[in-house]
């Protein structure tokens, strides 16, 4: 058992991997660079390949000169160039994959237009390994304050009972995955942060705060959380913020650049009429409806709140920073036009915050007793849940749950039903 | 003395460099597309697949020379000529303008067979209709040394149904 403990972080990549061989082999996916994924993908065509930053030569050669709705990249109404939704953060970590396949596809006489074979799964083996990189944080975090045991059976339950397995897979080349593993990173580095810590640990802090930025704009509220925290309780660190923060804001200055040479506006959305509806926010909707209720989908995570109330001394200066971030990212994610976020398992919208319930979910862990009877009726509860969201996920990703839209009436008729 | 360390590294170099020599040429390759839609077949037309503005896919390196029937929709609200560009392993080969709605077909002459056993082919629109479409590709026809006769794909991009 010790043996295969220590080989944790090893078996999920092999089992993601797995994963990712189904939805693919079996055609369920279709290809990983889709959807949202082309337009946060887009940019490393347009750089390395075309050599065009405005967009435009991808546009011309993948879709006859101008993007589909389905991407909301739009021609700027003032200047006519294009503006992306979705900023260049992921572009960038998916780079060194991309650089691999790009060589690959030459030497097999692919096309290298950005958009084969290689390309398609440079971008979804990135994610993936992204995913499982944020599991090896989450862990590494984990074990500082928490027995082996807790930390490993907190980072497969995570994985396994709830939806990280889907975006580490099947949906892989989606943001998600990558700022769930700048988000482990972060939390990890910021809890490991010593008054032996140097101006590099600061960098790190601050090149990851950057890299959140770059991913999804909104998640900046993560760092920014984390930051202040320990800035506020660690004067080594608040001696050493300013270079997070001179990092951070280097890392801002090309997406910045990208939107101002674009629309001549340094912060631009390409939405347009879809937006925030501020007013009517769908709370209940996005954490306990059968639509997209993070809870719902993924109830294993309740016991992770509970957990905030157990956290170990040395986490509990995080716990007012992760409420405020959760309850900040809630109203945002409910408040958004199209609060389900379109085809998703689960909601995804919340991926990107997992890391910060590891820690709740661990306490949960550590929480039960160590009679024996209750010990094994908790650890068959969370196998039953973890079971039940793997089940769920496969009914997804073969058409027999719907994509949205789920009615507590068709969930209960489709509820075990097999493909 | 060869640590377990030197043997690691000298079994990842050589199933590397065996990974990079199948990929080479791999015999899928020849079943390997990109921009293209499903096969379809009206009343009146020959079978055909859609592209979108880039589409490519694999040819027998000894071909010979072929020719791609094609053909795109001329409708009341976007009846603007499409260029269509063919080209071999990345090299221009054959340039033609639709203006109308009817079957063109391009003939390629393909290299003398090199080092690979299929040769690339890439087709590109300079506009597209609704939904990125580009241009009804219908299946490549052999002309040197067996005139008119289908080429006998047997899977991949352009497969014929006359075997």
């Amino acid at each position: 058992m010790s043996r295969l403990r220590a080989r944790l972080i090893l078996i999920a990549a092999l089992a993601c991997l797995a994963g990712y061989i189904y939805a693919y082999a079996s055609g369920r996916a279709g290809t990983p660079i889709r959807s949202d994924a082309f337009s946060y993908y887009v940019y490393l065509p347009a750089w390395a390949l075309y050599h065009d930053p405005s967009l435009q030569a991808v546009a011309d050669d993948c879709c006859g000169g101008e993007f589909p709705g389905f991407t909301a990249i739009v021609r700027w109404r003032f200047t006519r160039r294009w503006v992306n939704a979705h900023p260049i953060g992921e572009a960038v970590m998916i780079a060194p994959f991309f650089a691999v396949a790009h060589l690959l596809t030459l030497w097999t006489n692919l096309s290298p237009d950005g958009f084969t074979l290689y390309y398609q799964h440079a971008a979804g083996l990135a994610g993936l390994a992204y995913i499982v990189a944020g599991l090896w944080f989450v862990r590494r975090l984990l074990r500082r304050h928490f027995s082996g045991g807790v930390a490993d059976a907190t980072v497969a339950a995570l994985l396994a009972g709830t939806s990280l397995y889907h975006y580490a897979t099947f949906d892989s080349a989606w943001s998600h995955a990558f700022s769930f593993a700048l988000c482990a990173a972060l939390l990890d580095r910021v809890d490991a942060w010593t008054d032996r810590s140097s101006t590099r640990d600061a960098a790190v802090i601050g090149l990851l705060a950057g890299l959140m930025f770059l991913v999804r704009h909104t998640n900046v509220m993560i760092p920014a959380a984390l930051g202040a925290t320990l800035a506020l309780r660690d004067p080594t660190y608040r001696r050493a913020a300013p270079v997070s923060a001179a990092i951070a804001l280097a890392c801002a200055i090309p997406q910045l650049w990208i939107y101002h040479a674009a629309s001549g506006h340094w912060i631009v959305s390409s939405y347009g009429e879809m937006g925030f509806t501020w007013t009517t926010p769908h709370i209940a909707g996005v954490l306990i409806s059968p639509r997209k209720g993070l809870f719902f989908w993924a109830p294993l995570l309740l016991a992770a709140v509970a957990g905030f109330a157990w956290l170990p001394p040395a986490l509990r200066r995080w716990r007012l920073p992760i409420v405020a971030v959760f309850a900040v990212d809630t109203y945002l994610i409910a408040s958004w036009w199209d609060w389900q976020f379109g085809a998703s398992y689960g909601h995804r919208g919340f991926v990107d915050l997992y890391p910060l319930l590891a820690p709740g979910l661990a306490a949960a862990f550590a929480r039960v007793p160590a009679r024996l009877p209750l010990r094994a009726a908790a650890a068959a509860a969370v196998v039953l849940l973890c079971a039940l969201s793997i089940f769920q996920m496969l009914q997804y990703w073969h058409g027999v749950m719907p994509m949205s839209d789920v009615t507590w009436a068709q969930y209960r008729t489709l509820f075990l039903k097999p493909w | 003395m060869v640590t377990r360390r030197t043997i690691g590294a000298i079994a990842a170099v050589l199933a590397v460099a065996a990974a990079l020599a199948y990929l080479r040429d791999p015999p899928w390759l020849i079943a390997q597309t990109s921009g293209l839609h499903a096969w379809e077949q009206q009343a009146g037309m020959p079978r055909y697949r859609w592209s979108g503005a880039h589409a490519s896919f694999f040819v027998p390196a000894g071909a010979g020379t072929f020719e791609i029937p094609m053909s795109t929709t001329f409708d009341e609200h976007d009846d603007k000529p499409m260029m269509i560009t063919v080209a071999v392993d990345g090299s221009t080969a054959a340039r033609l303008v639709l203006t109308d709605a009817s079957w063109q077909r391009v003939r390629i002459s393909l290299p003398p067979p090199g080092s690979r056993k299929v040769r690339r082919i890439d087709v590109r629109t300079n506009v597209t209709r609704d939904d990125n479409h580009g241009v009804r590709l219908g299946e490549i026809q052999l002309v040197q040394k067996v005139a008119a006769k289908l080429l006998p794909f047997t899977a991949g991009g352009l497969t014929s149904p006359s075997r």
